[in-house]
């Protein structure tokens, strides 16, 4: 992966966390430009990951904004879930991911989009690989939940109800 | 119908830093602009070494120039031939008549063996009162000067040696406490 697409996998991925694009430039850049200093050079894209994250913990432990909540304690993945209505478009999903908190958005983006396994996400994010399932879970049944309901025109989930 | 990872995953391969952004942040992590950390290190490292051979090099030139003073010393005494003061067949008997002599003047076994003393008289050695002891060579009748005195930590730097100065060959060393120097005229 050469530089370009690494810096655009660090955006997607800032975005999973920070879903306003301003923050998510800010995070990739500083992350960037940290790692460039440090080591010279970035190759490694779990090692851009973590940067990443790791700014982003710090930005929020500074603002005070991390919130922790008990996670649901059946942890599963497995969809077999219906699929969605034809209608629903890409910017249907936009709001109802940005109502994600921002651990369950990281967890579906690490999953979905970059193929990581469960195991890999819990080693990324330093939780318990059924902590990430139960997120990942989740996550996948409050935007299915949220995209029917706006199919359906009668929003079961507004964005400001569900907690980021 | 539509699969919601799908609709994820289009959702995410849509949102991309601009041309520009990309741009920008690579120009800013070029490494004859962002390597500055790596600049202060190499000046750190670049300055440390310099110390490191400032201090190396003084060490090394007061101990040269202390050595140089010492043999300086030796050298001038032993070219001054002044006759003993105290004359004595056997080092007890010399320890016993330099009294204020705060150290044994006995050198090594075999020194006592390959030179026959004759006697000796006090002098001074950096500054420390010092016994300045007539020697001649069994074999020869070489007439040399052994000098000894208490070793001070300054004298301890003075490493082992054997050199000629002001045409006096000199030997150096230190053992049992007791800073040695033999001098033998060339």
């Amino acid at each position: 992966m050469n530089e370009r697409d690494l810096l655009q996998a660090g955006f997607r991925y800032a975005l999973s966390l920070r879903p306003a694009p301003g923050e998510a430039d800010d995070l990739v850049q500083e992350a960037w430009l940290r790692l460039h200093r440090a080591r010279g050079r970035v190759r490694d894209q779990a090692l851009l990951f973590r940067a990443i994250r790791n700014l982003f913990i710090d930005h929020y432990r500074r603002e005070r904004l991390v919130v922790f909540e008990p996670l649901d304690s059946v942890a599963e993945t497995a969809d077999g879930a219906p699929l969605l209505d034809d209608r629903v478009t890409l910017d249907d999903l936009k709001a109802p991911l940005e109502a994600l908190r921002s651990e369950e958005r990281e967890a579906l983006f690490l999953n979905v989009v970059e193929g990581y396994t469960a195991q890999e996400i819990a080693d990324l994010t330093e939780r318990p690989r059924g902590t990430v399932l139960s997120l990942i879970h989740r996550a996948k049944r409050k935007l299915r939940e949220a995209l029917t309901s706006e199919s359906d025109d009668t929003p079961l989930i507004e964005p400001g109800m569900l907690r980021r | 119908m539509r699969e919601l990872d799908s609709l994820i995953k289009a959702h995410y391969r849509r949102q991309r830093l601009t041309e520009d952004r990309v741009e920008a942040i690579l120009e800013r992590a070029k490494p004859g602009r962002a390597s500055e950390r790596v600049w202060y290190l190499r000046v750190a490292a670049l300055a440390a070494v310099l110390v490191a051979g400032f201090v190396f090099t003084h060490l090394h030139l007061i101990e040269r120039d202390l050595t140089t003073r010492v043999l300086a010393e030796i050298a001038m005494n032993h070219n001054k031939r002044l006759a003993v003061e105290v004359a004595a067949a056997d080092y007890d008997e010399l320890q016993a008549a330099m009294d204020r002599l705060d150290f044994p003047i006995r050198p090594p076994a075999e020194l006592r063996a390959d030179y026959e003393l004759i006697g000796g008289r006090y002098c001074s050695i950096h500054g420390k009162l010092a016994a300045q002891v007539k020697l001649r060579a069994r074999d020869t009748g070489r007439l040399l000067t052994l000098y000894a005195t208490g070793l001070t930590p300054e004298l301890a730097k003075i490493s082992r040696q054997e050199t000629v100065h002001d045409d006096v060959r000199i030997k150096m060393w230190s053992e049992g406490g007791v800073f040695f120097g033999l001098a033998d005229g060339i």
